[in-house]
C-alpha cells in the first residue's frame, strides 16, 4: 500500500479546474517530485492534501485513512507535515519557539497543568519538547540562532527553519512547497543534502520545485502536472526525455 | 497628596487592564471586537456578590468562584453567538456580540434587579498609613490580585505550550492549524481566560466602588476598547500599560481639575497619544515579548 494515494482528485475555482481527476501514489521512503509550469495546480494539490482546501471530487488516502473533510490539525496528527511557498513563520516568535510549536500535536500538557505548575519550573514534557526542538535546529544548522526572532533570519535560513518546524510535528510525509525558491547555488546544494538526510530518517518527501537540476538530482520519481492534469510520471531520466513534458515547458528555461 | 492619587489611579487602572487584556486576547485570536465583554465583567461582579450573599463565602472564594463561572459564561457565549456565525462577513459576528450585550443586560436586570447594589462589609476596611499615604485593605487586594493575575497570564502566554499555541493562532490561524494546533480549542481557551479575567475585574471593581448594576459594563467596555487601541491592537503588554495610564489620568484629572470632565480628560489624553502613535503605544507588532 502506498503512503499517500491521490485518486481522481478534482478542485475548481469558479469554473476553472485547478486540478482535474489527478491520480498518483506516493510510495514510502521516496523523494517524489511534483513539477509543472506555473498555474499547473501543484500548490492546490498540497492544499487539498493538508486540508487547507477541500477537494470536490475524488479521494485522498493517507496510510489507508480517507482524508476528505478532515480538519488540518487532525491530518497533522496523522503525520502530514508541510512547508510553504511563501514563508509562513511566526515572525514575532523566536526560532526555538517556532520549532517548539511544531511539537504541539505530539504533547498534551493541558490548561490545569499549565496554570498549576510552579512558576519558573519546566514540566518534564516541556524539557523533552525543548530538547527535541534543539536537536532539529542542530540538524538544520540553525542551533546558534535559537533566540533570534524568526523574522530576523536571512531568507535561506527562514526556509530551513520552516523545514525544522515541519519536522517537529513528527511527520511520516513531508510536503515541501518550492523549498529552493529564492536560494542561491550554495544554499541549494545544502538544501539538496538536507532533503536527502530527511529521507534517510525514514520520512517520505513530496517536493514541488522549479529548479530542475535539484529535482533531477534528488527525486526517485517525478509527477508532471499541466493545467490541472497529470501529463506524465516516471523516473527523472524518463521525464527528461518525455515529449509532452518538453512541450509543456517550451518557452521556459530547461 | 500626589502619591496618594497615583496609588488610587494605579488601583483603578489595574482593573481596567484586566478587562482590556481580555478584549485584546479575543481580538488577537479571532480579530473580533467582543462587544459583550463588558457585560461578562458585569456578570462577574454579580456572581461574586451573590456568592457572598447566598453562601457567606469570604472574598477570596468569591473572587475565584466568580472567575470560574464567568469563564464558563464566556465559553458559552463563544459557542452560541460566535462560532456558528460565518467569519466571512466581518460585521456578522460583531453584531451577534452586540446582541449578547443586550441579552445579558436584560437578563441581569430581570434576575438581579436594576438597582445599584454593593458588597456587604465582607472585608473590614483597614487603613495602612505608609508615610503620608494611606492604603486601604481593599486597594491592596485589588492591586495585588490584578498584578498577580497579569503575571500569571504573562507566564502562561509566553512560557507554556498552550500559550505558545495561542500566540501562533493570533499570528496566523491557518498556519497554526497546519502545524497541528486545534484552532477551535484555542478559541475556547481564549474566551475562557479572557472572561475569567473580566470576572475578577468585576468583583474587584464591585468591592472598590460598591456600585454593582446591570449597566456597569457599558462604560467599561468602551474604555477597555479604547485602552486596547491605546496599547496597540492585540498587544497584551500594551493593554496592561494602557489600562494603568487611563486609570491614573482619570484619578489625577478628578483630583486637580474638574471631576465632571473626568472622561473627557482621559479620552483627550488617549486621542493625543494616538495622534502621535497611530498604531498605539506598543506599535503594530501583534504581541508583547
Amino acid at each position: 500500500m502506498a503512503l499517500l494515494e491521490i485518486n481522481e482528485v478534482t478542485k475548481s475555482f469558479g469554473g476553472f479546474n485547478a486540478l482535474y481527476r489527478v491520480s498518483f501514489a506516493v510510495e514510502e521512503r521516496r523523494i517524489h517530485a511534483v513539477i509543472g509550469p506555473n498555474g499547473a495546480g501543484k500548490t492546490t494539490l498540497f492544499n487539498c492534501v493538508t486540508g487547507m482546501l477541500d477537494n470536490e471530487g475524488g479521494t485522498i488516502k493517507f496510510e489507508g485513512h480517507v482524508l476528505n473533510g478532515m480538519k488540518p490539525h487532525k491530518r497533522t496528527e496523522l503525520g502530514i507535515g508541510r512547508t510553504f511557498q511563501n514563508i509562513r513563520l511566526f515572525g514575532s516568535m523566536t526560532v526555538l519557539e517556532n520549532v517548539m510549536l511544531g511539537r504541539h500535536c505530539r504533547t498534551n500538557a493541558g490548561i490545569l497543568k499549565s496554570f498549576l505548575r510552579p512558576p519558573f519550573c519546566e514540566l518534564a514534557e516541556e524539557r523533552a519538547t525543548r530538547e527535541a526542538a534543539l536537536e532539529l535546529l542542530e540538524f538544520m544548522e540553525l542551533a546558534e540562532k535559537l533566540h533570534l526572532r524568526a523574522s530576523a533570519l536571512p531568507y535561506g535560513q527562514q526556509r530551513r527553519l520552516e523545514i525544522a518546524r515541519a519536522l517537529a510535528t513528527k511527520p511520516k510525509l513531508l510536503l515541501l512547497d518550492e523549498p529552493a525558491a529564492g536560494m542561491n547555488q550554495n544554499e541549494i546544494i545544502d538544501l539538496d543534502r538536507h532533503i536527502k538526510e530527511v529521507c534517510d530518517r525514514g520520512i517520505t518527501v513530496v517536493l514541488i520545485e522549479h529548479h530542475m537540476s535539484l529535482v533531477m538530482e534528488i527525486s526517485d520519481i517525478v509527477t508532471v502536472l499541466n493545467f490541472g492534469e497529470k501529463i506524465a510520471e516516471g523516473k527523472p531520466s524518463e521525464i527528461r526525455e518525455n515529449r509532452q513534458v518538453i512541450e509543456a515547458y517550451l518557452g521556459e528555461e530547461e | 497628596m500626589f502619591l496618594q492619587q497615583m496609588i488610587n489611579g494605579l488601583m483603578l487602572g489595574s482593573a481596567y487592564s484586566l478587562i482590556a487584556i481580555g478584549y485584546t486576547l479575543i481580538f488577537g485570536v479571532l480579530s473580533l471586537l467582543h462587544f459583550a465583554h463588558g457585560e461578562v465583567f458585569m456578570m462577574g461582579a454579580f456572581f461574586g456578590l451573590y456568592l457572598v450573599l447566598l453562601f457567606k463565602v469570604n472574598v477570596y472564594v468569591a473572587l475565584f468562584g466568580s472567575m470560574v463561572i464567568t469563564a464558563i459564561l464566556g465559553i458559552l457565549v463563544e459557542r452560541v453567538a460566535v462560532r456558528p456565525i460565518s467569519k466571512e462577513f466581518h460585521l456578522a459576528p460583531l453584531l451577534s456580540t452586540v446582541g449578547v450585550t443586550i441579552i445579558l443586560q436584560d437578563a441581569a436586570t430581570k434576575i438581579f434587579g436594576g438597582e445599584q447594589v454593593g458588597f456587604p462589609e465582607t472585608i473590614k476596611i483597614v487603613n495602612y498609613p505608609i508615610g503620608n499615604v494611606t492604603v486601604t485593605s481593599v486597594q491592596m487586594l485589588i492591586l495585588a490580585t490584578s498584578l498577580f493575575l497579569m503575571l500569571v497570564l504573562h507566564l502562561f502566554v509566553n512560557r507554556t505550550r498552550l500559550g505558545t499555541a495561542m500566540r501562533a493562532a493570533a499570528e496566523s490561524g491557518r498556519t497554526a492549524s497546519l502545524l497541528g494546533v486545534n484552532i477551535n480549542g484555542v478559541v475556547i481557551l481564549t474566551f475562557g481566560v479572557a472572561s475569567a479575567l473580566a470576572g475578577a475585574a468585576g468583583v474587584l471593581v464591585g468591592l472598590a466602588f460598591n456600585a454593582i448594576s446591570p449597566f456597569m459594563g457599558v462604560e467599561m467596555a468602551l474604555k477597555s476598547f479604547a485602552i486596547m487601541l491605546l496599547g496597540g491592537l492585540g498587544n497584551i503588554t500594551g493593554a496592561m500599560v494602557g489600562g494603568l495610564i487611563l486609570g491614573i489620568v482619570e484619578v489625577l484629572s478628578v483630583a486637580y481639575l474638574a471631576s465632571s470632565y473626568r472622561d473627557a480628560f482621559a479620552f483627550g489624553v488617549m486621542v493625543m497619544i494616538l495622534i502621535f502613535r497611530p498604531s498605539g503605544l506598543f506599535g503594530a507588532k501583534l504581541h508583547g515579548d
